[in-house]
């Protein structure tokens, strides 16, 4: 892996809790992504390493669901009160972001939070980087859209 | 709007912070990088100008044995283009420091020493590479043997080299690359002029001329080599104590 193994797995458990929102079980299937990951080897050296690192984890996230039996849709909202507000983050683009579709939400976190390339991205979403492209454009003016402007218009 | 937007999104998808991730990490067994994939990292921070221009200056000596033929003109055309090639070098040398990348190259795992070092190793490789090939194409062609062709060759090569070094070793400026541009320039025109205007300067009663400046040159630039090293590993001390 280029990047070093400490931020890997900050992003990595960080995209895990997006799609899990519970720390224990996105700890859980951060450690089980890595121990997949360099049980394999042979796909290290052959490229895509941090794609094929992503598709584990995203596969990992969707077995939780499955065996669980929950929905993955009921936790779309970010909840006002929970640990995560207490972050200096803005509270009124979190709820401009719970309310875009969870596909537009995870593309975000992989383009802004997780610094992925758009080729990346493309990989672990299994699409174009065209549509890579139209997709991160159309969540960025759905959530200009909700936001009020004078919330941001210094820069 | 969108710039402020996207910088938030960088923190709206914070999670609390991870509890066991210390204690995995250490235990986890993962392939550490190597020696050698570290050697075969440095290759590729090297800018593709270095190779494009290498890869110029041998094609171009082709052609101009091709069309020319091997003269002694052609022979300080070679001998005034090489400092270039050894510029380029200089100027990824001088990037990291330039560009004030010491302190984030400190907190890596390798050194600033030692990534410098392999990219010189790397360069130097290159360099020598080109060099030979050059000087192999060209003393098939002149009678003026191999070690004297060489040493034509090589002297304002090591000129430059020895003053781009100084130039290196005590400039902090963000100039710095221009400064060893202005060197190398100084070295290639000043190389013409004296093959231009003193005639004879290839000529054999001039050889001890050349080996003097040969030598001389050599010796300048290994001293400037270890001061390079000496204040690498003085940054290394500076930032040990500072960590």
């Amino acid at each position: 892996m280029s990047l070093s193994i400490h931020d890997q797995y900050d992003k990595i458990y960080k995209y895990c809790y997006f799609k899990v929102k519970d720390k224990q079980t996105a700890e859980d299937l951060t450690q089980e992504t890595f121990l997949r990951y360099f049980s394999q080897k042979s796909y290290i050296n052959k490229g895509k390493p941090l794609a094929y690192l992503y598709t584990i984890a995203k596969n990992l996230c969707i077995d939780f669901y499955r065996k669980s039996g929950r929905d993955e849709r009921l936790n779309e909202e970010v909840p006002a009160n929970d640990e995560v507000t207490a972050f200096e983050t803005s509270y009124a683009v979190k709820q401009a972001v719970s309310t875009l579709p969870v596909e537009l939400q995870e593309m975000l976190l992989l383009r802004y939070a997780n610094e992925l390339s758009i080729n990346e991205i493309a990989q672990i979403m299994n699409i174009s980087r065209f549509s890579v492209y139209r997709r991160l454009n159309k969540a960025l003016d759905l959530l200009k859209g909700v936001l009020r402007k004078e919330d941001f218009n210094e820069i | 709007m969108k710039y402020k937007l996207k910088k938030e999104l960088k923190t709206v998808f914070d999670a609390p912070a991870p509890a066991r991730k210390e204690e995995f990490i250490n235990l986890l067994e993962y392939p550490k990088a190597n020696r050698l994939d570290f050697f075969i990292s440095q290759i590729g921070y090297i800018r593709k100008r270095v190779w494009i221009l290498s890869l110029l200056l041998f094609i171009g000596t082709l052609i101009g044995l091709y069309f020319s033929g091997a003269s002694y003109s052609f022979v300080w055309v070679v001998s005034s283009v090489l400092p270039f090639v050894s510029l380029v070098t200089i100027s990824e040398i001088a990037r990291s420091i330039t560009y004030n990348m010491d302190e984030l190259e400190m907190s890596c795992k390798y050194n600033l020493l030692e990534v410098s070092l392999i990219r010189i190793g790397i360069l130097g490789v290159v360099n020598l590479a080109v060099f030979i090939g050059i000087l192999l194409l060209l003393s098939g062609k002149t009678d003026l043997g191999f070690i004297r062709l060489g040493i034509y060759l090589s002297t304002p090569y090591l000129l430059n080299c020895y003053g781009s070094l100084f130039v290196i070793n005590r400039s902090k400026s963000r100039d710095t690359v221009y400064i060893c541009g202005s060197v190398t320039a100084l070295v290639s025109i000043l190389n013409s002029l004296i093959s231009i205007r003193i005639y004879d300067i290839y000529l054999e009663r001039n050889r001890m001329f050349w080996a003097i400046a040969f030598i001389m040159f050599a010796v300048l630039s290994l001293k400037e080599i270890v001061k390079f090293i000496k204040r690498m590993e003085d940054l290394k001390w500076n930032s040990s104590l500072t960590a």
